[in-house]
């Protein structure tokens, strides 16, 4: 019986014609054929290996997010290990200079602890390695003068100052910073103060300062928050409100610009009130002063006098590639990129 | 008169499959884009310390089984409380529903209950009617069922500084994956549908959908735009279609992830595939004109467009397909070795397997790191089938609602939250 010419049915004309099978054999055939590919998805309703995808309920997007979850998260280890730990009052109050090995909360696992008064004074104590492979806790002001890698976190409880060349994992800082020497920061920057930077820093994620950055060295970065970034020297803004008018260009509302958008001034001083959003490389340079949020969806060059986000407000400057500043320039709040970023002072 | 027949049923599966291979063709590059593309930024990432002053609606019908879990995450929302206005608009309940929000506005100054029990019920008459109250210059809409991360509003609300933007949508996931094969079926054919269509459709700068939950709009261009048509079931997809027509934009935003409550029953889930269906198509019928007239589009946005009208009407078509190769077989122009029937077969499934195909489905699993729950994709035949024949019937629904001008009516999604689910929330109030 001829019941195909289809080369792909070939094999069904083969075994109709040849083997002869009974109607209730075709039909078992056809059955194992159709439930072969429903063994492996029948296996996995069975045994149901994955959940529901993930979302994060309590997220909410705060820019100290890192340092504020490792802060919190050595509280309750310090509490639950030592007595009489409550507060980081107490932490700073502790007279010994010890190595523990202690067991985080939420079952993180278990690391090594260095609590001291003066870290570069107290370390050879421990160790003349210049790779510290445990967690630091400096409960004073410190002044690091000699070199150091940190594999794992520093945490200051007072200023610090870096005279010499370091690499941290992540540092955090409940005091000020003065950064004297190249340094280079892994993961994240935590400042509870202001942030000086006279020599050349690199920041692998996110700088966080809760006062104020002064950058007077370059800083290559992704991601910085503070409420106020002064690159090379602070501009005053009042400038552009007491000039007289004919020397002063307002543009009110949003504005949307599908190609590339440069804004350059020099002798005119240009206040924008509006967010400033672009498909492709967005430029301001001079005496320009921008309100709001700056957006692009690829590179944002901030130079020579800009301004970003007024005082007492937190302002965004966000792009999908790099945010690049070169020279004087103020921003009140955020900057975010998405490649490695510069900031030229 | 046969032979007429029979030319007529053969150029309808020919322009049939070609419809089917053109949306296999736009699954495709929607999965490529996703995967090997360029990818847009989103707003999000902005910090801002300005914020709108907004309203959140909250549709309710006999919804006291749910009406805790949502209102408790929105208490716990990290958005400022004095630029907030939550509003749970009571649609004509029976049940507990009134009493539990009057408690709850006893408690929090910011929730203000709307009671609804004059007018029509339904999503869409319930919404414009909350509009009308609403202080705040974005609206905010959930359904009842869902949860609200904490940081949700305020990253929602980012997408307002571009001034194209009049609708942005979030990405819905069932929080009930592990309930049954209906329930992990429709969370696959979910992510499949945001992670990679929606995402896709916003990247390329084409329509992505106000899907009408997890979702907001400029209170100014809703009203300017005549609000919500309440003779159409898909308020979501008509708002969407008003909003693109008159120059403005819907985004998508991938991150503003939010748990919902998928059916558990496939009786339900019929109800809800029907209903859709018949809403879409009530959107197609209205705007496929005005969208081909359209000089606010792009003709690639217009295409786009067509796709998406056309997207709850082609499984009627496919359907009639089968028949038409059936009688074809019967009439004896075709033969078991024939390709038309395999053919129609392949792309049916391939382009319109269960609303996201399977390349697509398993780009989704990709992209969210699932290995293991992809393995199920060839149980979704059943869903094909399944979604044919109730997506077809919402397409008769649709036609004979212009043809009878007759008003529909809203059947809400029966919920499945267990009593310990409920106390729970009880709870942590």
């Amino acid at each position: 019986m001829i019941i195909t010419n289809n080369p792909f049915l070939f094999i069904f004309q083969y075994i109709f014609d040849n083997l002869h099978l009974a109607l209730w054999q075709i039909v078992l055939i056809f059955a194992i054929i159709f439930a072969i590919p429903l063994i492996f998805p029948l296996y996995e309703l069975w045994r149901k290996k994955e959940g529901k995808l993930n979302v994060d309920l309590l997220y909410s997007r705060s820019p100290d997010y890192w340092g504020k979850s490792y802060l919190n998260l050595l509280l309750c280890t310090l509490s639950n290990n030592l007595n009489n730990i409550k507060s980081f009052d107490d932490i700073k109050n502790i007279e010994a200079d010890v190595l523990l090995e202690l067991n985080f909360c939420f079952d993180k696992g278990k690391d090594k602890f260095f609590i001291t008064k003066d870290f570069v004074k107290n370390i050879e104590k421990i160790t003349n390695a210049k790779k510290i492979n445990f967690i630091v806790l400096n409960t004073n002001n410190s002044v690091l003068d000699k070199s150091f890698v940190f594999d794992k976190e520093v945490i200051i409880f007072g200023d610090l100052i870096l005279n010499s060349e370091c690499i941290f994992n992540s540092l955090i800082v409940l005091g000020d910073l003065y950064i004297n020497s190249k340094t280079r920061v892994l993961k994240f920057l935590h400042v509870e103060g202001k942030v000086f930077i006279n020599n050349e820093i690199n920041i692998g994620n996110i700088f966080y300062a809760s006062d104020s950055i002064s950058v007077l060295a370059p800083v290559a970065y992704k991601r910085i928050f503070s409420p106020r970034i002064i690159s090379k020297e602070d501009i005053d803004e009042h400038k552009y409100l007491n000039v007289e008018e004919n020397k002063r260009i307002e543009i009110s509302g949003n504005m949307k610009v599908e190609g590339k958008l440069n804004i350059e001034s020099k002798e005119k001083y240009v206040i924008i009130d509006g967010n400033l959003i672009c498909n492709s490389d967005l430029k301001l340079a001079g005496n320009v002063w921008a309100k709001n949020n700056v957006f692009s969806q690829e590179n944002i060059f901030l130079s020579d006098g800009v301004i970003v986000g007024v005082s007492n407000k937190i302002k965004s400057v966000v792009a999908r590639k790099k945010v690049v500043i070169n020279g004087k320039v103020k921003i009140y709040g955020y900057v975010h990129s998405e490649q490695e970023s510069i900031i030229n002072p | 008169m046969t032979e007429i027949l029979k030319l007529f049923l053969k150029i309808y599966l020919l322009i049939l499959m070609i419809i089917l291979t053109l949306y296999a063709i736009r699954h495709y590059v929607f999965s490529f884009n996703r995967l090997f593309g360029k990818q847009r930024m989103y707003y999000q990432d902005i910090i801002d310390s300005d914020l709108p002053f907004i309203s959140v609606l909250i549709p309710m019908h006999n919804e006291e089984k749910v009406l805790h879990t949502i209102l408790n995450s929105l208490i716990n929302t990290d958005y400022p409380k004095d630029k907030l206005e939550i509003i749970p608009v009571n649609d004509h309940s029976t049940d507990k529903t009134k009493e539990i929000l009057d408690n709850y506005a006893s408690k929090y100054s910011f929730i203000k209950p709307f009671h609804r029990y004059s007018g029509d019920r339904g999503k869409q008459n319930a919404l414009n009617d909350a509009v009308e109250v609403a202080k705040g210059e974005i609206i905010v809409v959930y359904d009842a069922d869902y949860i609200v991360p904490k940081g949700q509003l305020k990253d929602m609300i980012k997408f307002f500084i571009d001034p194209e933007v009049a609708a942005v949508m979030g990405r819905v996931v069932p929080v009930n994956f592990e309930s049954n094969f209906l329930t992990m079926m429709l969370d696959l054919e979910r992510s499949a549908g945001y992670q990679v269509d929606q995402q896709a459709r916003y990247k390329l700068d084409l329509i992505p959908q106000y899907g009408g939950t997890v979702g907001a709009f400029r209170k100014d261009v809703f009203i300017n735009l005549g609000k919500f048509d309440p003779k159409v079931l898909a308020e979501d997809t008509e708002l969407t279609f008003k909003i693109f027509l008159n120059g403005y934009k819907v985004a998508y935003a991938n991150r503003l992830e939010c748990y919902e409550e998928a059916p558990e029953d496939w009786y339900i889930r019929a109800k809800q595939v029907r209903r859709w269906s018949r809403g879409h198509n009530q959107v197609l019928f209205k705007y496929f004109i005005p969208l081909i007239l359209s000089d606010k589009l792009r003709l690639i946005q217009k295409i786009d467009g067509l796709f998406l009208l056309f997207v709850y009407a082609v499984p009627f078509f496919t359907l009639l397909g089968f028949f038409a190769s059936l009688i074809l077989f019967f009439l004896g122009d075709m033969t078991i070795s024939s390709y038309y029937l395999f053919l129609l077969a392949v792309f049916a499934y391939n382009s319109y397997g269960n609303f996201a195909p399977f390349f697509q489905i398993v780009t989704a699993a990709i992209l969210d790191g699932r290995v293991y729950s992809v393995r199920i994709i060839p149980l979704f035949f059943f869903s094909f089938v399944f979604n044919l024949f109730y997506t077809s019937l919402g397409f008769v629904d649709a036609v004979i609602d212009i043809i009878l001008k007759r008003k529909p009516v809203w059947h809400k999604t029966l919920r499945f939250r267990k009593d310990k689910d409920v106390k729970a929330d009880d709870n942590n109030k």
